[in-house]
């Protein structure tokens, strides 16, 4: 090795040596975790945004068959008239029998069962509705029909999810503060233990920056390999959550899905890691070097 | 070069391990610093590399005030300082080539420089062959000479050595006098901290006394046999010589230059033990361009 390139302060035989990569591996693989989690909920809500927000669902629940029937293609007619809406399509019956069916169970939805008619509509992209106005105009022509923008329902899914997001995010920041508290005891070990020698390079006119740089060097290649190791475990357990998902996508769960956005940040975890790892030993050095004479 | 006006230094709440400490060294000068075990000599030794600040007084080198010196400074004049520790202080993982080479590196001079350098300074304090030997498996004698080429590889101007001499033999000894008296004719200034009193008759230098954390000055002992003759003591404050001393050098200008002597006027019997073609310093080492 060419002698400027040799380590002057000999770390590399201290115990961060061998444990350091592997708390940073174990932080990486939880970092990894939490930011997938983070990624996947904001797809989903956007996901879950994009899908329910041109869609509403008009309802009539009350009355009997015949008036519902009449009511149904009032409704489906004014909205057909009606700019901004793509399609207004009635449900059948076995469509909606088939919605109730998940929670009822295949074949126990009986024909006596009052179900209410749906119709599914679509509003355009290109132009907005009024869904207030649009509620009066289907009370006017159908008493007993009801607008539903599934807002109620989709917020509460949104609120959840954005939650689940904040956890997530809370985690990621507390597995990076950890590292950080770990980098700074392993470097003040370190330190302890070649004191002798960073007190010799300080006698013969090293900068602090030169002793700083010895450091930063070391714990640059322990965070790049943890962080290599931790981030290729999480990819595996993610393939695996994704595998284990696969087909459950109709459900209303957030599918784990290896988007442009997380594989970037998975290829970004290990450098972020190792660059957190060196600037922390940095400063954790040169702060301490400042008490120096 | 160096000035020293009312200096006191106090660890902590304790004593004052030096009282008013005043000197002023010249550039070029040639010191001894004795005194008994415990009498402040390290502490001297400290201030004047600049381990510690005073607790008082005032302290100047290289004309700049270090006591009011920014922390961001101290290196630059750290690294005109060449620094012998009495425990040599080498780092025991690097090779002796390795050691020595701390200071043009940290400098940040290139590696071939460094290489050739460092190899000729070793070869001449006789390792030629422990080059790439760690101080693990050196002995005392050849550590001590790894970590007097440490110091003087980046051509210092002030030369700090702490018990230089004191784990080799005679011969060594001298041959590693005969360096430090190199040097100081081609401008460093040497201040040597010793028990020998052998050793400062032999070059003849002013001596700088310490006892119970006061300083004296000292004119040069009396010889007891042929003197290393060094540019020391010009112009530098000395206390009134006691009528029994007097100069090494009969009639020795204390303003004289400080190349005054040549390695060809120089006494033969000066000349370093073992001789060898290469027997004055590598022309490399402290006489070549700084790297």
């Amino acid at each position: 090795m060419s002698l400027l390139r040799r380590p002057i302060i000999y770390l590399a035989n201290h115990p961060s040596g061998r444990l350091l990569p592997w708390v940073i591996a174990v932080m990486a693989y939880l970092a990894a975790l939490g930011l997938a989690g983070v990624v996947t909920l904001d797809q989903s809500v956007a996901n879950w945004r994009a899908a329910l927000s041109h869609t509403v669902t008009v309802q009539i629940t009350a009355g009997e068959e015949s008036a519902r029937n009449t009511q149904r293609d009032a409704v489906v007619k004014l909205l057909k008239n009606t700019p901004g809406i793509d399609s207004a399509l009635p449900m059948t019956k076995s469509e909606v029998k088939g919605l109730l069916e998940p929670w009822l169970g295949t074949g126990n939805v009986i024909d006596d069962l009052p179900i209410p008619l749906l119709i599914d509509v679509t509003l355009s992209r290109d132009q907005d509705v009024d869904l207030a106005a649009l509620g009066k105009k289907i009370a006017a022509v159908a008493p007993d029909a009801e607008l539903d923008d599934h807002g109620n329902w989709l917020q509460r899914f949104i609120d959840l999810a954005e939650n689940m997001k904040l956890i997530a995010e809370g985690i990621v920041t507390l597995v990076g503060l950890a590292t950080v508290a770990i980098v700074i005891f392993a470097t003040r070990a370190g330190m302890a233990i070649h004191h002798d020698t960073i007190e010799i390079l300080h006698l013969i006119g090293a900068k602090d920056s030169f002793i700083a740089s010895q450091f930063q060097r070391h714990f640059l290649r322990l965070g790049l390999k943890g962080g290599l190791i931790g981030v290729g475990i999480a990819l595996l357990s993610l393939l695996g959550i994704s595998r284990l998902s696969f087909g459950l996508e109709d459900a209303f769960i957030p599918r784990l899905g290896f988007s442009v956005t997380l594989v970037v940040v998975l290829l970004i975890l290990p450098v972020l890691a190792s660059f957190l790892t060196m600037i922390t030993a940095r400063q954790t050095v040169t702060s301490a070097l400042s008490r120096m004479v | 070069m160096i000035r020293f006006e009312n200096v006191g230094v106090r660890y902590g709440m304790g004593p004052e391990v030096l009282r008013d400490i005043n000197f002023d060294l010249k550039p070029g000068s040639f010191h001894f610093l004795t005194g008994p075990s415990g009498a402040g000599k390290s502490s001297l030794l400290r201030l004047m590399y600049l381990a510690v600040k005073p607790s008082r007084g005032l302290i100047s080198m290289f004309d700049q005030d270090v006591t009011k010196a920014e922390r961001k400074d101290l290196p630059a004049l750290r690294r005109r300082i060449g620094v012998v520790f009495q425990d040599f202080r080498l780092l025991p993982h690097l090779t002796a080539l390795e050691n020595v080479a701390l200071p043009l590196r940290i400098a940040g001079a290139r590696e071939d420089q460094i290489k050739e350098h460092v190899a000729e300074l070793l070869a001449w304090v006789g390792l030629a062959d422990r080059i790439n030997a760690r101080p693990p498996t050196l002995s005392g004698g050849e550590q001590q000479r790894v970590a007097i080429a440490r110091a003087v590889i980046a051509r210092p101007s002030l030369l700090l050595a702490d018990e230089p001499t004191g784990n080799v033999d005679r011969k060594m000894g001298e041959r590693l006098l005969h360096l430090f008296v190199e040097l100081n004719k081609i401008g460093t200034t040497i201040v040597i901290a010793t028990h020998d009193s052998g050793l400062a008759e032999r070059v003849n230098a002013p001596l700088l006394t310490i006892e119970d954390g006061q300083l004296s000055h000292l004119p040069p002992p009396l010889p007891s046999e042929p003197t290393l003759r060094v540019a020391y003591g010009r112009g530098e404050r000395r206390a009134p010589a006691p009528e029994s001393a007097a100069p090494a050098e009969p009639g020795e200008d204390l303003d004289a230059p400080a190349h005054a002597t040549t390695p060809e006027n120089a006494p033969s019997d000066t000349s370093p033990p073992d001789a060898s073609p290469s027997d004055t310093p590598p022309p490399n080492t402290p006489s070549s361009t700084p790297v």
